[in-house]
């Protein structure tokens, strides 16, 4: 009984602020496992490149989201976000920039209960992930065979995010928030190409990616 | 270590990274593989061509103990140049940077070293006629699901007649093979990891240069001339190599980069014997005969690149991309073309039989204008005996079990084990030089 009103009061509940307008920017640090391992092996074939390049680990995210209404404590909604890392090595003539973009589309399903947790809020995100990575050298598209370098890859994403709602007024709230997700980006076949001009030798076609973030979003009802 | 395991413990160290990403916030994950973990061993590299050459490159940059022996008199193995027989130093082996995207293209990149981008337009010797396009593209290699037979019978499947024989011919030379021993489906296998580019560039100077100058001078005090390896036994913990003269050297790790001829024919004996499956892998790859002829004119009557020759299926203008007055053609030839000239047993006879060739394609021009040759016969070369490795009918995962390491202390690298799309190439070379030192690290670091 003791869980029944439990489960009751997390669920049932009216949802505090529902529907609402979003829009986010955050800190995202990127764990790529094939990506680092690619890196270092660039790093470790090219002693000539005394400034190694650094894992491709810093970026930031920009998002829009739109929640549904209701009534719920749950409520759901659609979300689009794109994430941009860099990474640059400056070499006596040669530097050379990594830099990933990706674009996720994805479902939220959020929660908020105001009399368990006041302004607290979770989200489950579960996006598709389309992503291109690229190469720069002395700060111009790196081309070969009269073609941009770039490396596409596709996959899925999986997220779990924790907020805080500051009220700023009846129709604007601010809300800082850490979100933790996981990218396996199930095909990238030229990202080995993109970062150590090999295929097959060092990496497989797909990476992990670990994601934390940290940022602030503001959200309109 | 072989590439599967490294892919595996690679992908292990992946998966537990994502589980345990102990690096995850600290601010400084190492961006080198091995950083401050110099080896304290002493490694021998067998070979000092362009894989040797960067094994040894490699090792010296991470601070480890290593000597490259080299049996020849000289190092750069299939690279080589030669002054004086033209107003610019002639590139003897390797010439062309195959794509720029490559670990040479990068070095190439960084200290701007001056190539030219090799635009010469093709043509064809056929039916008896100098062409510019043929009635059908020869070009039928690439692709996905060719069949496990020779390029010359996949020609003949496709309804390409006699007429085309050498243009086929011409086709599988640039892969340093007869068309008649070249699989179509392995090679294109192997074309499919190609990442390099399409491009070729042509240096100012020579590529040999290019190497002297960037990889070959920083470790040639490292390498042992004249000390051809006769065995290696790899019994102990300590490896033993003793060359041709008996003397005794030893190591803890080696890389052997010898040409796969070389292996093939077991010229370095190995104790214990090689692995059974290692072995027939060697003995899977072709290596065919190859040569370079330079052909010095008063004049150029020639077309930049002209196929099908029946003595010679490539004919190079080769001054493309140099700053000369001279007028040098080269005969590029490769397979079985390569070992009917080897068999005419003198460079005079080689030269005779390209100049009468040339003079039935250009209607006497070539005698008229002839002013020396330069004959460079790889078969010819003890320690090299071909061109260059390739794919026969029936090669299966020949190329990556001969690339394997042996019990943690042989590493084979060279440019047929480079398992990666590059290999009969420079950078492919390079590449297998420094998977090997990577493996050599990852096998003491285990
Ligand atoms: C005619 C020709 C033209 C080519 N053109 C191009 C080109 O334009 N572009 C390109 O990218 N590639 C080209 N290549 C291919 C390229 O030259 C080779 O892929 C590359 O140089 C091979 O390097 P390697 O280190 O694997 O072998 P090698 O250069 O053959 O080096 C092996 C070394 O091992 C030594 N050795 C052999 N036996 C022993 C022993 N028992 N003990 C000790 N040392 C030993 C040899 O003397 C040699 O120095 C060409 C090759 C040929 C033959």
């Amino acid at each position: 009984m003791k869980y029944r009103l439990l489960f009751f009061n997390l669920f049932a509940g009216i949802c505090a602020f529902a529907q609402s307008f979003e829009t986010g920017l955050s800190y995202n640090y990127l764990y790529a496992g094939q990506w680092d391992n690619l890196i270092q092996t660039y790093n470790f074939a090219r002693p000539f490149l005394v400034e190694k390049q650094p894992l491709l680990k810093h970026g930031a995210q920009v998002y829009l989201a739109y929640r549904f209404k209701s009534e719920k404590r749950i409520s759901h909604g659609i979300q689009l976000s794109y994430s941009y890392f860099r990474s640059s090595a400056e070499n006596a003539g040669f530097t050379n920039t990594l830099g990933f973009s990706a674009l996720n589309v994805g479902y939220i399903l959020h929660y908020e209960n105001e009399t368990l947790l006041k302004r607290v809020y979770a989200e489950l995100i579960v996006a598709a992930t389309g992503g291109r990575m690229q190469r720069r050298i002395n700060n111009a598209p790196f081309e070969y065979d009269q073609k941009r370098a770039k490396a596409l890859g596709i996959g899925g994403n999986v997220g779990t995010k924790l907020g805080y709602h500051l009220k700023i007024n009846e129709a604007v709230r601010l809300s800082p928030f850490v979100l933790l997700s996981y990218t396996p980006y199930f095909y990238a076949p030229d990202a080995e190409v993109l970062i150590n001009q090999t295929r097959g030798l060092v990496a497989e076609d797909w990476t992990g990616m670990l994601n934390a973030q940290f940022g602030l979003a503001l959200k309109w009802k | 270590m072989n590439r599967r395991l490294f892919l595996k413990q690679a992908s292990l160290v992946s998966v537990g990274g994502l589980l345990f990403p102990s690096g995850m916030f600290s601010a400084c994950r190492k961006d080198d593989l091995f950083k401050g973990s110099a080896y304290q061993g002493k490694v021998i590299v067998v070979g000092a061509g362009a894989a040797g050459l960067y094994a040894g490159y490699l090792l010296k940059s991470k601070g480890i103990d290593f000597t490259i022996l080299e049996a020849a008199a000289y190092h750069g193995g299939r690279m080589g140049k030669k002054s004086g027989f033209a107003d610019y130093d002639i590139d003897t082996g390797a010439q062309w940077l195959h794509g720029r995207n490559s670990i040479l293209g990068d070095l190439v990149a960084k200290n701007k070293v001056a190539t030219t981008l090799d635009t010469s337009e093709l043509s064809y010797w056929f039916n008896k006629q100098i062409v510019d396009t043929l009635p059908k593209d020869p070009f039928i290699f690439e692709g996905k699901n060719l069949p496990d037979v020779s390029f010359k019978d996949y020609a003949v499947q496709l309804g390409f007649g006699d007429e085309y024989n050498y243009i086929i011919e011409a086709i599988a030379a640039d892969q340093g093979a007869a068309a008649s021993q070249i699989s179509a489906y392995w090679n294109s296998k192997d074309e499919e990891n190609w990442v390099a580019g399409t491009e070729d560039f042509k240096f100012s100077k020579t590529y040999f240069d290019f190497i002297e100058e960037y990889i070959a001078n920083p470790v040639q005090s490292n390498i042992v001339y004249n000390t051809p390896v006769k065995a290696i036994d790899y019994t102990n913990e300590s490896i033993q190599l003793t060359d041709a003269g008996n003397k005794v050297w030893t190591a803890d790790k080696v890389i052997v980069t010898v040409p796969v001829s070389i292996l093939k024919n077991n010229e370095i004996t190995f104790s214990p014997l090689l692995p059974a499956t290692k072995t027939e892998a060697f003995s899977k790859f072709g290596m065919g005969a190859g040569m370079k002829v330079f052909l010095k004119f008063s004049r150029k009557f020639y077309k930049p690149v002209l196929y099908g020759g029946q003595v010679c299926a490539a004919y190079v203008d080769d001054s493309v991309g140099k700053t000369t007055n001279d007028h040098v053609l080269l005969a590029f030839v490769m397979g079985t073309q390569a070992a009917n000239l080897h068999s005419l047993g003198s460079d005079n006879a080689i030269t005779d039989a390209l100049i009468k060739e040339l003079d039935s394609i250009y209607s006497g021009q070539a005698s008229a204008a002839f002013m020396a040759s330069s004959v460079h016969d790889y078969t010819n070369k003890p320690f090299i005996k071909g061109a260059y490795g390739y794919s026969t009918v029936g090669m299966g995962n020949a190329r990556e079990v001969a690339a394997q390491s042996v019990n943690d202390k042989l590493f084979f690298a060279g440019e047929a084990m480079n398992v990666s799309g590059h290999h009969q190439t420079v950078h492919g070379a390079v590449e297998s030089g420094y998977k090997a030192v990577l493996d050599v690290l990852s096998s003491v670091k285990k």
